[in-house]
């Protein structure tokens, strides 16, 4: 069992990721926002960062370049639905910065899943 | 009863005298006397008025028969009566004898008055006997002298009484024989019996005198006309009168007059000709009318004949006051001298209207004496004359003028000499020679040389042929030897005799230099006009004629300049419906100017064009609007960008929006499927409906997300997505399709190398470039038999390669050639192809972007295009395509290994976005390179200059806040030149890789940069030789320089 910060602005789907990642036997922590994430991520032992891209407040790139910066051994999945163009460009980035996977919304648990236990399993 | 008496009374007695003058006044005379008692005094008081004179006698030393003898002396017929007191009888005889009318003594004055009465009687009795004497001597003289004859005839019986000598001689009777005859005896038509009504009808006539005309017979029985002028006349009795006067001569003289008169009278009539006639010898007497006038003259003078009294004076008085002189002096020259004179004098009409008159005069001299007696003129009415003498003197004088001072060069010549006979002022200043050098010259002289053979030809053949004039254009030389071109109009007329020619010479060279000049500048309009896209028309203000349409005209509606002139509604007709009412309206504006149009039109096969017109009124000197001109433009591609940029805008609008939602879109549908999966987890082993419902939920879920994906997709067109590639696979792809489409004439030669170094391209564009060539190489063959070649091969390009026409960074490229044996190009033409919108295709056929998009691909890729053509013989295109990354297609693992790395160098990562910088850093590191990030220019530079050689490496965002990457650049470069740089940028607009060659920059990067991209880049310039570099940056200065 590994403890998740999951990051994410829309409340249905960020609920619909806590049910499903409980369901997979993980224990979740809910933000809804970038700047809120990294100061839950400062409180918590957490073995996972899970962080949308695209939000109100702080962002998902800058929320992973802080956590980077300041934990560089951080592991986080990217995921991004939208953007200016395509969700890729974004993911693309964010990987750059350092995110570990990158899931492009819609997704299915399969795909979520198998993200989840790669990068859980990365030293 | 009175009577006067004028008395001269000689009495030296006072008292006496008063006694005789009381007895006289008593005797019935009032008397007027004059009393005086010397001899001098009565010789004062003598005169002929005298009625008596009464004398005493007994005077002193004075005495009456002295008196008396002194009147006799006097030889005055006055009654003279003595009155004496102391007188005897003999002195009273003594005094009678002397002719003293009586004698009377004093102291009887009682018979005074009866003795005065007596003597007064007596000495009229006297005075009238004397009278009738003298007449009767005086007739008779006349009478024998008279030419005429002298009758007296017995009115009773009608026989000659007394008859003049003249009268025998000119019967041929004697006196005896003449006094037996009768009036009827001499004068054949009169009748015995017609005599006593003849008497009383010259007695009727008894105061003014019966004259009438008749015939005597001579004695020898001959007859003579007579004119017969006889008087009642009662003397002692009665008698008639008579004078007969022998007309033989007068009446052939008269008939003669009158036959020279009327013809004289026809004559004057019809030449309005008056004569005249005066009478020298009285011609200084005003009161002599010495002046006779024809009856033409009166006519010439304005009146009917004999209307008005001839004189001397009226005939002055009609003459002009001016010339009155003249006339007087002309006619005393003439009867002093007896030369004629002949004149021109004017009159005055009694209307007043003055008239001239010519005069001639002659003088007739007395035979005998040769002095003048007559001066016979003739004077006719010569206003008319005058007046056209002046009016062809005039004309004649216009005519000189028209000749002399007619502005245009004129001349005569000789048309057997062709010498000049007369030259006017304007050829004598044209021509600068003067009047005399003209007259020495002929008219070959005043023309070129070469020029004359031609004109003597030409004259040559008039002889024959008069009516072919050498008229038309020729070239004259002037004096100076200047030559003009002039207009001759030429005629044949006879000039003092001799066949001439009137030339008149119209110089025309300015004329035909401005017919030169507009000949040329109509030249230069019409190479403009028809060489313009453009099409330029010419109306008139009503346009219902086209009167100019240039030849773009055909290409822009596909129909003939000429069908449209015919028939120049087909322009409205042309004209898409739903534009025409609009064109209509505004058509009607052009004379006001200000009509600009975009409006459809249809093309006869149906396609239509999109044009702009617009129209301006062209104004004559007096501001009318003569002339409509316009430019027709055919703006069709224009309009289809401006459409396209409305499509691209509106994709962009739509991407924005795709951008926008995809976000939560994609969330929605996030959730959805995942609720759907987590509810068939929960379902295992359970209602199998349910699965399928629940798959049915997720197949829905995935094809919205598709859709998301796919509208995403659309939005970003423009964005490259290179990937690297091997190009032969991506190149074959387009060229199944082509084979397809293009004409089996046209022959595929596709020759793609298999040993291709791998490029960084993105394949939709690739493939975009293969087909938009390949259709253009197939279009140049246009449906002719021909080859189309595609070939793929590797070329190594060492620094500018001027055979391959092309400006690349050295190193190994793939060219992609697509060549044609089509129309080939022009060189101006080929200097075009790559600008955005050139094309030379049919409108409709192409949009002439597809050549400047490859330039633009082919930039963006860092290759260039390069074309090689040749008209007639077809084209070729090269793509060349910069070879490197990756041989095999990116992932995670590959990139790492794949990309150089670095051995430690000090790199400098400017970029005001701190995640790029980041992100920029965390690459370099990665492949080890020493990297310092910094987000501020400004504190970079301050780096760099701290310690330059500090740095290896230095790469620098473009557009940063306080400093742009190039001025970064070039301050660096200022205190390191050796300094390696790249530069990166989001854009390519305005920097290409040879402008930042020339700025000493080493390479130019796009942005996004990939890890593979940075990480070549940075190795490739640290490895790059300064001095290597430096040809490089010199050879895009000189290209620079040249462009």
């Amino acid at each position: 069992m590994s403890r998740i910060l999951l990051i994410e602005d829309d409340i249905s789907f960020r609920t619909m990721l806590c049910v499903a990642l409980r369901q997979m036997g993980h224990e979740v922590i809910e933000a809804s926002e970038g700047s809120h994430g990294v100061g839950l991520y400062q409180t918590g032992n957490f073995d996972l960062v899970i962080t949308d891209l695209i939000m109100p407040g702080q962002e998902g790139i800058e929320t992973i370049t802080q956590l980077i910066k300041a934990y560089p051994s951080v592991k986080i999945i990217a995921m991004s639905g939208g953007g200016r163009t395509t969700p890729d460009s974004y993911l693309k980035m964010a990987k750059r910065l350092g995110a570990k996977e990158a899931l492009t919304k819609p997704f299915s648990m399969q795909e979520l899943n198998g993200a989840v236990d790669r990068v859980l399993a990365m030293a | 009863m009175t009577s006067r008496l004028n008395l001269l009374f000689l009495e030296d007695n006072t008292s006496d005298a008063e006694l005789v003058l009381r007895q006289l006044r008593r005797g019935g005379f009032e008397v007027e006397v004059a009393l005086v008692d010397t001899e001098e005094a009565f010789e004062a008081g003598l005169h002929e008025g005298l009625d008596l004179i009464l004398s005493d006698y007994d005077l002193g030393p004075f005495n009456g028969l002295r008196a008396l003898e002194i009147l006799r002396q006097r030889g005055l017929d006055v009654p003279f009566i003595l009155i004496s007191g102391t007188v005897g009888e003999e002195l009273a005889v003594e005094a009678i004898k002397r002719g003293a009318a009586d004698y009377l003594m004093k102291d009887r004055l009682a018979r005074l008055a009866s003795a005065v009465t007596h003597a007064l009687n007596q000495a009229r009795l006297q005075r009238e006997r004397a009278q009738a004497e003298s007449s009767l001597r005086l007739f008779r003289a006349l009478a024998d002298q008279s030419t005429d004859t002298f009758e007296i005839i017995d009115p009773g019986t009608g026989r000659f009484i007394d008859v003049s000598e003249k009268s025998c001689t000119v019967l041929g009777y004697t006196r005896e024989e003449h006094l037996k005859l009768n009036v009827f005896d001499l004068d054949p038509t009169v009748a015995a019996g017609d005599w006593p009504r003849i008497a009383a009808a010259i007695k009727a006539k008894a105061d003014e005198g019966w004259i009438s005309e008749g015939i005597h017979r001579r004695k020898d029985g001959t007859t003579f006309p007579v004119e017969l002028n006889a008087r009642w006349v009662r003397l002692d009795r009665d008698y008639i009168v008579t004078v007969a006067r022998d007309t033989t001569e007068r009446k052939r003289v008269e008939k003669k007059l009158r036959e020279n008169e009327r013809s004289l009278a026809m004559a004057q009539a019809v030449a309005h000709i008056g004569s005249w006639e005066l009478d020298v010898a009285n011609f200084e007497n005003p009161g002599a009318n010495a002046l006779r006038w024809s009856d033409e003259l009166f006519r010439v003078f304005g009146y009917e004949p004999g209307a008005i009294e001839v004189s001397r004076e009226m005939f002055f008085r009609h003459v002009h006051p001016d010339d009155r002189e003249k006339i007087r002096v002309a006619v005393g020259e003439a009867v002093r001298t007896g030369e004629t004179y002949d004149l021109d004098h004017r009159i005055l009409f009694p209307d007043g209207t003055e008239r001239i008159i010519h005069e001639r005069a002659e003088v007739v001299h007395d035979e005998k004496t040769g002095r003048p007696v007559t001066l016979i003129g003739t004077a006719q009415d010569v206003t008319e004359q005058r007046r056209m003498d002046a009016i062809l003197r005039q004309s004649r004088e216009d005519f000189r003028l028209l000749f002399e001072a007619n502005p245009m060069p004129m001349w005569v010549y000789d048309t057997e000499t062709l010498k000049f006979v007369a030259v006017n002022e304007a050829s004598v200043r044209h021509y600068g020679y003067s009047h005399e050098e003209f007259l020495g010259m002929t008219i070959k002289d005043i023309r070129p040389p070469e020029d004359v053979p031609v004109l003597m030809e030409l004259i040559s053949k008039l002889g024959s042929n008069h009516r072919s004039k050498p008229t038309g254009t020729w070239r004259h030389r002037k004096k100076n030897g200047e030559l003009i071109f002039v207009e001759i109009t030429v005629r044949s007329f006879i000039f003092q005799g001799r066949s001439a020619e009137l030339v008149l010479s119209n110089d025309i060279t300015v004329q035909r230099e401005s017919v030169l000049a507009l000949r040329e500048s109509e030249e230069r309009f019409r190479q403009l006009a028809e060489n313009i896209t453009e099409v330029f028309w010419i109306t008139d203000p009503e346009k219902t004629k086209i009167l100019y349409v240039s030849p773009a005209y055909e290409a822009i509606w596909g129909r003939t300049c000429a069908s449209l002139c015919q028939n120049p509604a087909t322009w409205l007709d042309a004209i898409h419906p739903e534009d025409r009412t609009r064109v209509v309206e505004a058509v009607k504006d052009q004379a006001a100017g200000g009509y600009h149009e975009t409006f459809r039109i249809m093309r006869p096969d149906g396609s239509l064009r999109w044009v702009r017109d617009r129209a301006f009124p062209i104004r004559d000197g007096e501001g009318r609007v003569y002339r409509i001109v316009g430019t027709t433009e055919d703006i069709t591609e224009r309009h289809n960008l401006e459409e396209q940029f409305r499509q691209a805008q509106k994709m962009e609008a739509i991407g924005t929006l795709a951008g926008g939602i995809a976000h939560d879109f994609n969330n929605i549908l996030g959730a959805i499927i995942g609720y759907a999966e987590l509810t068939k987890m929960d379902l295992v082993g359970g209602n199998t409906t349910a699965h399928q419902y629940l798959d049915m939920v997720l197949q829905g879920a995935h094809r919205a997300a598709a859709l998301v994906r796919q509208i995403l997709a659309f939005s970003r067109q423009q964005e490259q997505q290179r990937v690297s590639l091997q190009l032969g696979q991506t190149v074959e792809e387009p060229l199944k399709l082509l084979r397809a489409t293009i004409p089996a004439l046209i022959e595929f030669r596709v020759s793609l190398a298999t040993d291709l170094p791998v490029v960084q391209a993105d394949p939709t564009q690739v493939h975009q470039m293969v087909m938009n060539l390949c259709m253009n190489a197939a279009h140049a063959m246009k449906g002719r038999p021909g080859m189309l070649g595609v070939t793929l091969e590797k070329v190594l390009i060492d620094g500018w390669n001027a055979e391959l026409g092309v400006r690349l960074p050295p190193g190994l490229y793939v060219r992609l050639t697509v060549s044609d044996t089509g129309c080939g190009m022009k060189r101006s033409t080929m200097e075009r192809i790559f600008e955005p919108f050139f094309t030379t295709k049919e409108p409709g056929e192409g949009t002439g972007l597809g050549l400047s998009v490859v330039h633009g691909i082919m930039q963006s890729h860092g290759g260039a295009v390069t074309v090689e053509s040749e008209p007639g013989k077809g084209s070729a295109f090269h793509l060349y395509f910069p070879a490197g990354g990756a041989a095999v297609p990116e992932n995670k693992t590959g990139e790492m290994k794949r990309v150089p790395r670095g051995s430690g160098a000090r790199v400098l990562f400017i970029e005001d976005e701190e995640p790029i910088a980041d992100v920029g850093e965390s690459i370099l590191e990665t492949l080890n390179y020493r990297t310092t990030a910094m987000t501020d220019a400004v504190e970079a530079l301050a780096f760099v200059r701290a310690n330059p050689m500090a740095v290896d490496l230095v790469i620098t965002d473009l557009s940063m806040p306080r400093m742009a990457g190039t001025e970064l650049a070039a301050q660096i470069l200022a205190v390191r030149p050796d300094m390696p740089i790249i530069l990166t940028t989001g854009y390519t607009t305005t920097l290409n890789t040879e402008i930042v060659h020339a700025m000493g920059i080493r390479e130019l990067l796009l942005k996004p940069f990939s890890f593979q991209t940075l990480g070549i880049a940075v190795h490739d310039t640290l490895a790059q030789p300064q001095h290597v570099f430096e040809k490089i940056r010199l050879a895009a200065l000189s290209a620079r320089g040249q462009s």
